[in-house]
């Protein structure tokens, strides 16, 4: 079998903690043969990227590669090759791209300059002939205007345009293995496909072997040929992608497949009463511009004239990329930001005039449960002093006895133990913490509650869990959700309409069934085909 | 939906396994205990404070009484005329017959036919014990009432030991309470500041510039010779402390600011004012809590800096006048090099302070590293 570039076994990387150690990879093995695509899937924690970090040898100090650890490249166990020609090899024959592309490359150096750099490492070449390849590099990877992008920074590109640099910079040697690890997770959807479709594209053009470390399931199945299903660390199952699909054997990779948000909202539920009903609202922010004590100004309209109205026990999902505005735009609703134009109505009455004590009355039967579990949890608070403080503001619950009740109740309603109420939120993990944050919510037994991305924080089967659990409220509790997301597939799986946003404004709007399966803009066309196929 | 309720039900499975939790308070002691320096410096901290609160019962001489000048330390021994003992000796300097033939001065050296065992808990010079009890028990000693001079004595014949030992309570009095007005003053300053914002931050923030920009010592100077020579030691004092934290706060109320206008932006601020929080509660039960661990790390470093600048003043004369003592006030004897040349342990107070700045920046930097656990 000539055409095997990388055969790894047993690889194994043991991290050194605050007391003890933790075997974060525990013999893995895999194949990788020329011109293939291999995907590492599993959800945070499971060892991926660090198996990743252990083929480059880029782990951090507190990590030890096991012994047995084998990673045959070309005949030789790059496990045990001296750092000198490691270093030969990394950027060269092996390269890897990253998550972040804003953080990979170096903000003072124009982007031509940098690819040269990689290029003058590891060959001899003038700088003008590292010049016109990082030029031919640039068109490889489609950005527009490559002759123009040459000479800018790093901040002069959006996301996607870095991440195409990035991945000019990893081809620039011709290598033979391309890691990406997780390459798009910080990109827009639509931008992830053209992406990916670029690593394809180059891929069959080079002959390139890739690892893709990935715990998307729809990129998976789009772009590679052969799966390792990761799990604590250790390979669950592996196998060509369409059998993984069409016939997982480990129970978890079955739970895995399993936790894909699937089902429809109930439209029996929705009421008639009109929660909350907003009218050509704008927010604008006011840029300042240098000066001490009095600078520049300049407006950024964040949102355009939107208008909205939501019924009692209906889920409304308001998508769109990142910068759209859609955030903004929930947060001016509940009064959390000012709006500079506009009229809202809650429950019949206006609160667009009101100022905060006024809005005091409202803001119990209004809540909002933010993307990310980790900062929205005050880490200094016991769980029971993060539940209790809505509860103590709003003058619920007379004694200390009573408002515990209530305490418990909501935990149990997020479906987490009451027993936890002295706990601190760093105790629990990602989805516990968004339940935490649900139960601080409905412990005010709100009739509103404004989801900002409440599931992208999180793993796909926890991610099931909580649309699950917001499901489930809302059918007991009779609750309306404007729920804010990028990800079409839960705004399938949990809301009644939808609302597409693009630059503050509204591309489209209707009944979430008709908007995603019979799109009438280009916009909304391609973040459905975005979502749902990748494949743009 | 049977696989929702088994990730539930491993979910729910992962709360309950340990059943014990920990503050945040018993997080951080449980870092902080691994840093050897931070304990070091803890340890070394607890030591200074109960020397300077027990300052009397520490210090083995009467800091103002008066014997020969530039006596130089006793001879510690654990070897007597009839040979090895266990318990060390002392050989205490006594003045000889002869004079030296420059200084004219009388010849001082060990008196070696009398050793005198070390001893503790001793009878000595009357004090009251925290200010109330009279007592005069000793913590060192010699047994049979003669004069213990372990550091030597300065130019008035006053035991150096002793001093230190004393000077300490001025020394941490001025630390503690610049520090304490400080924090106070910088912690408050920069919250309100930061959570205010706008047009009153855009000011203040110029005003804070102002005073960060005052050339620091030339007003400490200026400032100093204000007060009049005959008004009384504790009006001085309380002077200097005002002087050092009304030039000190600026720098602490710059970073609370700023940590305060990140603070402000976070998720859980915002989950407050959504609740309806007022900005009271908002600023005491979330800004504060996350901030405190920013302002202690800076205490803890801030203090070793305020006791260089008081010994600094106190060597020029400007901070604490006799018969006060401090350290930076007995370094005044050690000002010319001859002095220094012929009675070396006139400089033990830098010891002192080193000992001190050390101790408080081991904690500090101890403190640092463990303070945020998460």
């Amino acid at each position: 079998m000539s055409d095997i570039v990388i055969q790894a076994r047993r690889i194994g990387v043991t991290f050194q903690v605050d007391g003890g150690s933790i075997e974060a990879v525990k013999d893995v093995s895999f194949t990788l043969k020329k011109g293939q695509t291999i995907a590492l899937v599993g959800e945070s924690g499971s060892g991926k990227s660090v198996t990743a970090r252990a083929i480059m040898r880029l782990l951090s100090k507190r990590a030890t590669v096991n012994p047995q650890t084998e990673i045959l490249y070309a005949g030789r166990n790059m496990a045990t090759l001296s750092p000198t020609e490691m270093r030969r090899l990394r950027g060269n024959r092996l390269s890897m791209i990253f998550q972040e592309p804003m953080s990979s490359l170096n903000p003072v150096y124009t982007v031509g300059s940098q690819i040269a750099e990689v290029l003058r490492i590891h060959n001899r070449m003038s700088k003008a002939e590292a010049m016109g390849k990082a030029l031919a590099l640039l068109r490889d990877v489609q950005i527009p205007e490559p002759e123009a992008r040459l000479n800018q920074y790093p901040h002069q590109l959006s996301g996607g345009q870095r991440q195409r640099v990035m991945i000019a910079m990893a081809l620039a040697n011709n290598p033979d293995v391309l890691i990406a690890d997780e390459p798009t997770t910080a990109l827009d959807v639509t931008v992830q496909a053209e992406i990916l479709n670029l690593i394809k594209a180059l891929k069959e053009k080079t002959g390139l072997a890739v690892i893709l470390i990935t715990h998307d399931l729809t990129v998976v199945r789009q772009f590679a040929d052969h799966v390792y299903v990761m799990q604590h660390g250790e390979v669950r199952e592996d196998g060509p992608t369409g059998t993984i699909f069409s016939a997982p054997t480990h129970p978890y990779t079955k739970r895995l497949l399993g936790s894909e948000p699937k089902g429809h909202a109930d439209p029996a539920q929705v009421g008639t009463d009109t929660v909350l009903e907003g009218r050509n609202i704008r927010v604008t922010y006011a840029l300042r511009k240098g000066g001490a004590f009095r600078g520049t100004w300049s407006k950024l309209q964040a949102v355009d004239g939107l208008s909205l109205a939501l019924k009692r026990g209906e889920t409304l999902g308001l998508v769109g990329e990142s910068g759209s505005g859609k955030t903004t735009f929930g947060q001016a609703l509940l009064r959390l930001n000012n709006l500079t134009e506009g009229e809202v109505d809650f429950l019949g009455h206006r609160i667009d005039g009101l100022d905060r004590r006024a809005m005091n009355p409202y803001r119990k039967r209004m809540q909002v449960v933010f993307q990310d579990p980790f900062s929205s949890l005050n880490p200094r608070m016991s769980v029971r002093q993060i539940i209790e403080e809505g509860l103590i503001v709003n003058r619920l619950g007379r004694t200390r006895a009573e408002r515990e009740e209530r305490v418990k109740q909501a935990l149990r309603d997020a479906g987490l133990p009451d027993t936890i109420l002295s706990r601190f939120p760093h105790e629990f993990s990602g989805g516990q913490r968004q339940r935490l944050a649900i139960a601080r919510a409905i412990a005010l037994e709100p009739e509103f509650i404004l989801l900002d991305e409440p599931t992208s924080a999180l793993d796909l089967s926890v991610q099931a869990q909580i649309i699950e659990l917001l499901r489930k409220l809302q059918r007991e509790k009779g609750l309306s959700y404007l729920f804010i997301s990028h990800d079409l597939k839960v705004v399938r799986a949990l809301c009644h309409r939808v609302i597409v946003m693009q630059n503050g404004r509204i591309v489209e709007q209707g009944p979430v069934d008709a908007v995603l399966e019979n799109p009438t803009t280009d916009y909304t066309r391609r973040l459905v085909k975005a979502a749902f196929e990748i494949a743009a | 939906m049977t696989l929702v309720h088994e990730g539930e039900a491993a979910d729910a499975r992962l709360s309950t396994v340990s059943t014990t939790s920990q503050s945040y308070r018993a997080l951080v002691w449980r870092r902080f205990r691994k840093s050897v320096p931070g304990m070091l410096g803890l340890i070394l901290v607890s030591m200074l404070f109960i020397m300077s609160i027990f300052a009397e019962f520490f210090a083995p001489q009467n800091p103002n009484a008066n014997g020969a000048s530039f006596a130089p330390p006793d001879k510690v021994s654990f070897f007597t005329n009839e040979g090895f003992t266990l318990w060390p000796v002392v050989y205490t300097i006594i003045e000889s017959e002869e004079l030296d033939p420059i200084t004219f001065q009388p010849l001082m050296g060990p008196d070696l036919d009398n050793p005198r065992p070390l001893a503790f808990f001793v009878d000595g010079w009357d004090y009251e014990f925290l200010g109330f009890i009279p007592m005069n028990t000793h913590f060192i000693g010699l047994s049979d009432g003669t004069p213990l001079r372990l550091l030597g004595t300065d130019k008035l014949g006053r035991d150096i030991l002793s001093r230190g030992i004393m000077g300490s309570r001025i020394t941490l009095i001025i630390a503690m309470t610049s520090i304490i007005l400080i924090t106070i003053t910088g912690t408050l300053l920069g919250i309100t500041s930061g959570y205010i914002g706008g047009r009153f931050d855009m000011w203040f923030q110029r005003f804070v510039e102002i005073v960060l920009a005052f050339p620091q010592l030339p007003l400490y100077l200026t400032l100093t010779t204000l007060i009049p020579v005959t008004a009384p030691s504790s009006l001085f004092i309380a002077f200097v402390i005002l002087v050092i934290a009304g030039l000190g706060w600026a720098q602490l109320s710059r970073e609370v600011r700023s940590k305060t206008m990140s603070m402000a932006r976070i998720d859980y601020v915002r989950a407050a004012q959504a609740v309806g929080a007022s900005d009271t509660r908002i600023v005491t039960r979330h800004i504060l809590p996350n901030v405190m661990s920013h302002v202690i790390v800076s205490i803890t470093l801030g203090i070793p800096a305020i006791i260089l600048l008081e010994s600094f003043l106190g060597y020029l004369g400007f901070a604490v006048k006799p018969p006060l003592i401090s350290w930076g006030l007995m370094l005044q004897d050690a000002s010319t090099f001859s002095v220094i040349g012929s009675y070396p342990w006139i400089l033990s107070p830098v010891g002192f302070i080193l000992l001190a700045v050390f101790a408080f920046n081991a904690l500090g930097d101890g403190l640092r590293d463990a303070i945020d656990p998460y």
